[in-house]
C-alpha cells in the first residue's frame, strides 16, 4: 500500500508540473454518433455533440498524472442558444423582416441598418469570446479544483471593438499590441481555483514576424493582381485596351462568355490571395502564441511553447484536408490534434505551491456560451 | 476489504494519500492528512464510465468537486457489487423518461409549428399594409418573371382592360387587380400578392376560345380575393424562420425552393379559387365551360410531357403551381339553365389578344 503523496515537494519550494496528452479510445464512436445525430435533428444536437467532444478531449490531458474534467452539459450550451436567439437573433430578423417589408428592398435605410448590425456584432464578437472562455473554464475542474475568469465581458469587449477598428484604421499595425491587451487581460483574469495566472510583456517582439508577413501579404497580393491582369491581357488576345474599351461601353454588353471568364478569374484570384494570405499569417500566429506563452506565469511557474509556422501550418492544412474530406465527421479528431499539439509543444519550468490552489468561489453560471454559438466562435 | 488510493478533498488541488475500506454502509475513506468520512454508496458518481485498464474516478453527490481515485482493480470491482450503478449500466427507467419526454416536446413543437402554418399566415394576409403586399408583389415579380418582356398589363393595354371590366360585371364584390401579360418560356398564370395577376403568352396561345382565358383569369381572381398568395409568402417566411432558429441563424432556405414553396397552393386553395372563378363566371354570363376546357386541355398536354425537367421544369408548368385533377375538372359546371352566356371578347379584340406580345 503506497500511502505516499505523488507530488513531491522540492525542499518547500512547491510542486513541478508536467502536461501530457494520453490518447484512449472512443473518440471515433463519439464522432460517428455526433454526425449522425447532427443530420437527424436538424444540427439541434450539435449542443449535446460539443460536449461529448470536451469530456473525451479534456480527459486525454493530464497534468501531473491528473486527468483534466469536463463538466459542462449539452443542456446548458442549448438554453444559452436559446437565450441568445430570443433576446438578440430574433429581434434583428424580425426588424429586418419588417424593414424590407413596408420600405421595399433596395432602400437606402436597409444600407444604414445593415451597417449598424455589422458595429453591434463586431462589439458583441468579444463578449462571445470571453463568455466562452470563461463557460469551459467554470467547467473545467482539475483534481476537483475549478477553473475561472473573473474579469468583466463587457470591459473586453470594448477592447475588443477598439482593436478591430484600430486594426483597420492602421492598416493592421496596431494589432500586435492590442492583441498583446486582448491576450494580458483575458490571460491576468484566469484562475485554476483561487490561483491566478500572470501575463507580462512587452509586444516588440511581435513586429519583426508581424513586419515580415504584412510585406510578404502586400507583395504577393500585388504580384498575383499583375498575374490576374496578364493573364486577362493573353486571354484577350494581347489586347487589353481594346478589350477594357469593348468592356466599358455601355451600348454593347460584353458577351457572356466574356463575363464568365471574368467572373471565374476573379473568383479563382480572390481563393488563391485568401488561401496564400492565411498560410502567410500562420508563421505569425505561432510566433505571437509562443511568445505570448513565454509572457505567461503561474505561481513560479514559466511556460515555453514551441510553436514554429512550419509545423502551425502542417496541424492546420492537416486539419482542414480532414474536415473536408470526411464531410466534417472528423472533426473531433481536428480538435483532438489541436489540443494534442499544444500539450506536446509546451514545456513548463518551475513549481507551484499546489496547497494554494484552492477552490475557486466564484459563481457558476447556469448557461453558457450562447453568443459564441451563434458566432460560431467557442473554439473546442 | 481495504485498498489504497489517491484522495482529492475538493478545497485544495493537494493530492492525499487515502486508505479504502468497503464497510455495510459506504466506503471508508481515511489518510493520513485525512479525516475519516464515509461516503454513501447511492451517492457515489462515477466521472469516467468504468473501464478495464483505467483507474476508477469517483465523486459525491453530497461533496462536490471531492475526487477519489481508485487503481487497484480487484477493489473497484469489489465496490461496483456494492453500488451498481458505477458500472456504467445504462439505467434503462431514466432512459426511457428521457426519450419519452424528447417524443413528447417534438409532437408538441409539431403540433404548434403546423397548427401556425396553417392557420396563421391565411389571418396576417388581410392585415397586412398596401404598401407592404405591393413591396412583396414587386421582388415576387422581378424573380419570377426575370428579363422577360412585359407585353401589356391591364393599366394601359386597352384589349386586357376590357377583358379585366368584362369579367367584374356584375362582380361589385370583386378585389381590385391588376393583369400583366409576359413573354415568358413558361405556361402558367399566378397570382401575386397586392393584387397582380400574371399570365404568359404561351397560355394565351394555348387556349381556343376567350371564354378558356377568362375561366383562367377568374380562378387567379379567387386567388386575390383570398389573398393566397399573401399567405404563402407569410407561410414561407415563417418556415426559413424555423429554420434559423433550429439552426442557429444559420443558413437561410434558397430562393429557387421558396418560390415553389410560395407559388404551391394547397388542394384548399385550389378549390377556393375554383369556387371563387365558378360564381363570378356565372354572374359575369360567362360560360364556365370554357375554365373546364382548358383545364382538360392542360391534363392532356402536361400528360403527354410527362413530369421531368428537374426543378425548373417542375416550375414551369402549370400542373405543378395547379395541380389539375379529375376532381377539380368535375366540379366545374355549367352555366345554370336560363343564363345566356355573352361574349367575353369581339372575334376582332381575341385576334388582338393573341398577338399582344407581337
Amino acid at each position: 500500500m503506497d500511502l505516499r503523496a505523488v507530488d513531491a515537494e522540492e525542499n518547500g519550494f512547491g510542486t513541478t508540473i508536467s502536461i501530457k496528452y494520453i490518447d484512449k479510445p472512443g473518440l471515433g464512436r463519439i464522432a460517428l454518433l455526433n454526425a449522425l445525430l447532427f443530420v437527424a435533428t436538424l444540427t439541434l444536437y450539435r449542443f449535446w455533440a460539443k460536449t461529448n467532444v470536451r469530456r473525451h478531449i479534456w480527459s486525454c490531458v493530464h497534468i501531473n498524472g491528473e486527468p483534466l474534467e469536463y463538466t459542462g452539459r449539452g443542456r446548458e450550451l442549448f438554453l444559452g442558444a436559446l437565450i441568445v436567439f430570443g433576446l438578440f437573433f430574433l429581434p434583428v430578423i424580425l426588424i429586418l423582416a419588417v424593414l424590407r417589408l413596408s420600405l421595399g428592398p433596395q432602400h437606402p435605410l436597409l444600407v444604414v441598418f445593415n451597417l449598424f448590425l455589422f458595429l453591434i456584432f463586431l462589439l458583441f464578437w468579444g463578449m462571445a469570446l470571453y463568455r466562452a472562455r470563461r463557460y469551459q473554464l467554470s467547467r473545467t475542474l482539475w483534481r476537483g479544483i475549478r477553473g475561472a475568469l473573473v474579469g468583466s465581458s463587457w470591459t473586453f469587449s470594448l477592447l475588443y471593438f477598439a482593436t478591430s477598428l484600430l486594426s483597420f484604421m492602421t492598416m493592421g499595425w496596431s494589432t500586435p499590441a492590442m492583441n498583446l491587451n486582448l491576450q494580458e487581460r483575458m490571460t491576468g483574469d484566469m484562475r485554476i481555483g483561487t490561483m491566478p495566472f500572470r501575463f507580462k510583456g512587452r509586444a516588440g517582439p511581435l513586429y519583426g514576424a508581424y513586419a515580415l508577413c504584412w510585406v510578404i501579404s502586400l507583395v504577393t497580393f500585388i504580384l498575383l493582381t499583375l498575374l490576374l491582369v496578364w493573364g486577362v491581357y493573353s486571354a484577350s488576345g494581347g489586347s487589353l485596351p481594346t478589350f477594357l474599351r469593348d468592356y466599358a461601353k455601355t451600348d454593347a454588353p460584353p458577351s457572356q462568355t466574356v463575363v464568365i471568364v471574368t467572373l471565374l478569374a476573379l473568383f479563382a484570384g480572390f481563393m488563391i490571395v485568401s488561401a496564400l494570405l492565411a498560410m502567410i499569417w500562420t508563421f505569425y500566429r505561432a510566433r505571437e502564441m509562443a511568445i505570448f506563452a513565454s509572457y505567461t506565469t503561474l505561481d513560479r511557474v514559466r511556460f515555453r511553447l514551441d510553436a514554429t509556422g512550419a509545423s502551425l501550418l502542417g496541424l492546420v492544412l492537416g486539419n482542414l484536408l480532414l474536415v473536408i474530406f470526411t464531410l466534417g465527421i472528423a472533426t473531433p479528431f481536428a480538435q483532438q490534434r489541436l489540443v494534442r499539439y499544444l500539450c506536446r509543444r509546451i514545456s513548463i519550468h518551475g513549481t507551484v505551491k499546489i496547497d494554494r490552489i484552492m477552490q475557486s468561489r466564484e459563481p457558476l453560471g447556469r448557461t453558457g456560451e450562447g453568443l459564441a454559438d451563434a458566432f460560431d466562435v467557442g473554439g473546442i | 476489504m481495504h485498498a489504497g488510493a489517491r484522495f482529492f478533498d475538493g478545497e485544495t488541488a493537494r493530492d492525499h494519500a487515502v486508505t479504502l475500506e468497503l464497510l455495510p454502509e459506504g466506503l471508508a475513506i481515511e489518510g493520513p492528512a485525512v479525516a475519516r468520512r464515509v461516503w454513501s454508496f447511492a451517492g457515489l458518481i462515477a466521472i469516467t464510465p468504468m473501464r478495464a485498464g483505467y483507474p476508477l474516478r469517483l465523486g459525491h453527490d453530497a461533496f462536490p468537486g471531492a475526487r477519489l481515485v481508485v487503481t487497484q482493480e480487484s477493489f473497484a470491482r469489489q465496490l461496483v457489487l456494492s453500488a451498481p450503478h458505477l458500472a456504467g449500466a445504462p439505467n434503462l427507467k431514466r432512459a426511457g423518461r428521457l426519450a419519452a419526454i424528447i417524443v413528447a416536446c417534438a409532437l408538441f413543437a409539431i403540433g404548434v409549428t403546423y397548427g401556425t402554418l396553417s392557420y396563421a399566415p391565411q389571418a396576417l394576409a388581410f392585415v397586412l399594409p398596401e404598401s407592404w403586399r405591393d413591396n412583396l408583389a414587386d421582388q415576387v415579380e422581378a424573380t419570377f418573371t426575370g428579363n422577360g418582356k412585359l407585353c401589356g398589363t391591364s393599366a394601359d393595354n386597352p384589349l386586357l382592360r376590357i377583358l379585366s371590366a368584362r369579367l367584374q360585371e356584375d362582380n361589385p364584390e370583386a378585389p381590385p387587380f391588376e393583369l400583366k401579360v409576359y413573354d415568358i418560356d413558361i405556361l402558367n398564370a399566378f397570382a401575386l400578392p397586392g393584387g397582380r395577376i400574371i399570365m404568359t403568352r404561351k397560355l394565351i396561345d394555348a387556349a381556343q376560345a376567350p371564354s378558356e382565358v377568362a375561366g383562367v383569369l377568374a380562378h387567379e381572381i379567387g386567388h386575390v380575393y383570398h389573398r393566397h398568395a399573401e399567405a404563402q409568402l407569410i407561410r414561407a417566411m415563417g418556415i426559413e424562420l424555423l429554420l434559423q432558429v433550429i439552426s442557429g441563424g444559420g443558413d437561410s432556405i434558397s430562393g429557387l425552393a421558396g418560390l415553389l414553396a410560395i407559388l404551391r397552393y394547397s388542394r384548399d386553395a385550389e378549390r377556393e379559387a375554383d369556387g371563387y372563378a365558378q360564381d363570378m363566371l356565372i354572374k359575369a354570363a360567362v360560360d364556365p365551360l370554357g375554365l373546364k376546357r382548358f383545364f382538360e386541355e392542360i391534363k392532356k398536354l402536361e400528360g403527354r410531357q410527362g413530369s421531368g425537367g428537374g426543378l425548373f421544369g417542375a416550375m414551369s408548368d402549370m400542373m405543378s403551381t395547379h395541380p389539375v385533377t379529375d376532381e377539380r375538372i368535375a366540379a366545374i359546371k355549367p352555366l345554370p339553365q336560363g343564363v345566356v352566356a355573352r361574349p367575353v371578347l369581339s372575334d376582332a379584340e381575341w385576334a388582338g389578344l393573341r398577338q399582344i406580345c407581337e
